[in-house]
């Protein structure tokens, strides 16, 4: 079954100065099966948001339909399958104490009884909120706030989850012990998670599958190895030197040198569909000889291949 | 209407009040600057208008002691995104946005004005008035305060629907309780007006919900109006409010840009 389906979705704007609308959203075309996590991807600007927004019924759209797990989208009934967390938006009440303000989401979300309690509790585990649920939300730190508004998302245990920089703000621990906590969560419960990040290391962490969209209109759905094409077979090799008097490897084409991070560490850039990985580290052993130290190898990253693709992008 | 879902919009309204109340500092402020309005006021009215003889000093006092109450809460609950949770993300929510919003507002406003009520008594007591008349003045502005709650709540509604469609009209809120304020009779009675003024001020929903539920306190009738006449405006407004609410809100689903990033 699918869990979200999207089709020829468009949302426009009338422009002051123009008599054409502007489109956030045009024609957009998606599916997401059931218990999928897919990275939603795209610069400021391109649309994200205004889908996202779509899906939850925030927005009407100006054409074309979206259901969640078959429902219309934004009906009362799909936004009881529904989940959402927003970086920058909170739904707990600041004032009130955490287990207070689950308790209210969950009535809001007609969970209610023994059902409510057990499940708050459970994800109050599960998150390790359990030391900050009579603590007032206003008094908690980020990282403490992000892990109780994923508690608020998933209470009424939502089979579809949108999340909207989840990470934003975070520190480097809060960020990996967050994403860890969805990966479990996700594994336990199988619910569906679209993912909307500017922090690709949370995408590669946690999705298989990504959506990118520029101008309104979708750009890639595939992998996410997909996505960085025939750069998905560059690698770089980071190599330190115990003697920097040795000349740079410049007789192999195939090798190319990058910058130098000192005098001591050299980088250079192969492609693997040219000369192998054996060859490669063959070439470069015989030339550095007893002074080669150290040796790493790094694949492209997913941020600089978007970079790459929207470096070039005209802003609107 | 379900027997759960009231059960569930009542439980809205309490959980409101109580937040808006769990930052005890604000609401501390307003029980001191409270009594403070309340002589400052009904002093400047003596000096200024006393001599007209419309009114008794203890009056007065009563008179100004109701208007603060219901003006000191009058829209103090649009401000959406403030303290409770964001607008925006209770969109998406699988219950009616009004009927949470209105909820919410209620409780928010008649929590705070029960909680100045009860102040409100002993200060009467303390400005000299006897346990017989301060008693019949609190019951006829218990009577008056469920309405215009609803009232009340609907004023708030509005600017929070509005908001949402065009998020500049937040800045409107204060000069719009301003003009209340001005024209509403809540420094001095409406009745105290030269004419034409006060036929004027008298026509406008202004003072239908602070110098006639004031002035219904104090006498025991509406001013140069019946009971019947006063709920059939209270109902229009509220009628009036109600569909401007229900067409902000169908609106901003098509055209709210505030949640971008």
């Amino acid at each position: 079954m699918q869990s979200i389906s999207v089709t020829n979705l468009s949302k426009s704007y009338p422009q002051k100065k123009s008599n054409t609308p502007f489109f956030a959203v045009q024609k957009l075309n998606f599916d997401i099966r059931e218990g999928e996590v897919v990275a939603f991807l795209g610069p400021n600007g391109a649309g994200k948001s205004t889908t996202i927004k779509m899906l939850s019924g925030i927005l009407n759209p100006t054409s074309g339909h979206a259901q969640v797990m078959g429902l219309p989208a934004g009906s009362a009934d799909a936004n009881r399958q529904l989940g959402l967390v927003f970086g920058t938006r909170s739904q707990l009440f600041m004032h009130m104490t955490v287990y207070e303000s689950l308790d209210m989401i969950a009535e809001i979300y007609y969970v209610t009884g023994e059902n409510k309690k057990k499940r708050l509790l459970h994800l109050a585990e599960l998150f390790q909120i359990e030391r900050h649920l009579q603590s007032r939300v206003r008094t908690l730190s980020l990282g403490e706030r992000m892990r109780c508004e994923l508690v608020a998302a998933l209470i009424h245990k939502p089979r579809v989850l949108l999340a909207d920089e989840p990470t934003i703000g975070l520190d480097v621990v809060a960020k990996n012990r967050l994403r860890e906590l969805v990966r479990v969560w996700q594994k336990e419960e199988k619910t569906t998670l679209l993912l909307t990040s500017h922090d690709l290391s949370d995408v590669e962490a946690l999705c298989d599958r990504c959506i990118l969209i520029d101008h309104g209109q979708k750009q890639y759905d595939g992998p996410l190895t997909g996505l960085k094409g025939d750069l998905s077979k560059v690698r770089r090799l980071q190599i330190t030197v115990a003697d920097h008097s040795i000349p740079y490897l410049q007789k192999n084409q195939r090798i190319q040198k990058l910058e130098d991070v000192n005098p001591y560490t050299h980088k250079y850039e192969v492609n693997t569909a040219t000369i192998s990985m054996t060859e490669t580290i063959s070439n470069l052993s015989q030339h550095y000889g007893e002074s080669l130290q150290d040796l790493q190898i790094f694949e492209v990253s997913l941020e600089e291949v978007l970079s790459a693709r929207f470096s070039h992008r005209e802003l609107r | 209407m379900s027997l759960a879902v009231l059960s569930f919009h009542f439980r809205n309204a309490k959980f409101s009040f109580r937040e808006a109340w769990s930052n005890l500092a604000n609401g501390l402020i307003g029980f001191l600057l409270f009594p403070l309005f309340m002589f400052i006021l009904a002093n400047m009215w003596e000096k200024f208008n006393g001599h007209l003889g419309n009114y008794t000093y203890k009056e007065m006092v009563a008179y100004i002691g109701v208007t603060e109450i219901l003006f000191i809460t009058f829209l103090r609950g649009a401000n959406i995104t403030g303290a409770s949770s964001d607008f925006s993300l209770s969109l998406a929510r699988p219950r009616s946005w009004l009927a949470m919003q209105f909820s919410a507002l209620y409780g928010k406003t008649l929590g705070a004005r029960l909680v100045m009520t009860s102040l409100y008594f002993p200060l009467l007591l303390l400005f000299g008035l006897d346990v017989h008349q301060s008693s019949q003045i609190l019951v006829r502005l218990l009577i008056l305060l469920l309405p215009l709650g609803i009232l009340q709540a609907l004023y708030s509604l509005l600017f929070s629907s509005a908001h949402v469609r065009w998020e500049m009209t937040s800045y409107l809120t204060l000069p719009f309780s301003k003009l209340f304020l001005i024209f509403g009779g809540v420094f001095a009675p409406v009745s105290d007006f030269s004419e034409p003024a006060r036929s004027v001020l008298l026509q406008m929903p202004t003072s239908d919900i602070f110098f006639q539920p004031g002035y219904f306190a104090i006498k025991g009738y509406f001013y140069q109006m019946s009971l019947v006449e006063w709920s059939m405006r209270i109902c229009v407004q509220a009628a009036l409010l109600l569909i401007f609410n229900i067409l902000f809100f169908k609106n901003s689903k098509r055209y709210h840009q505030s949640f971008g990033g």
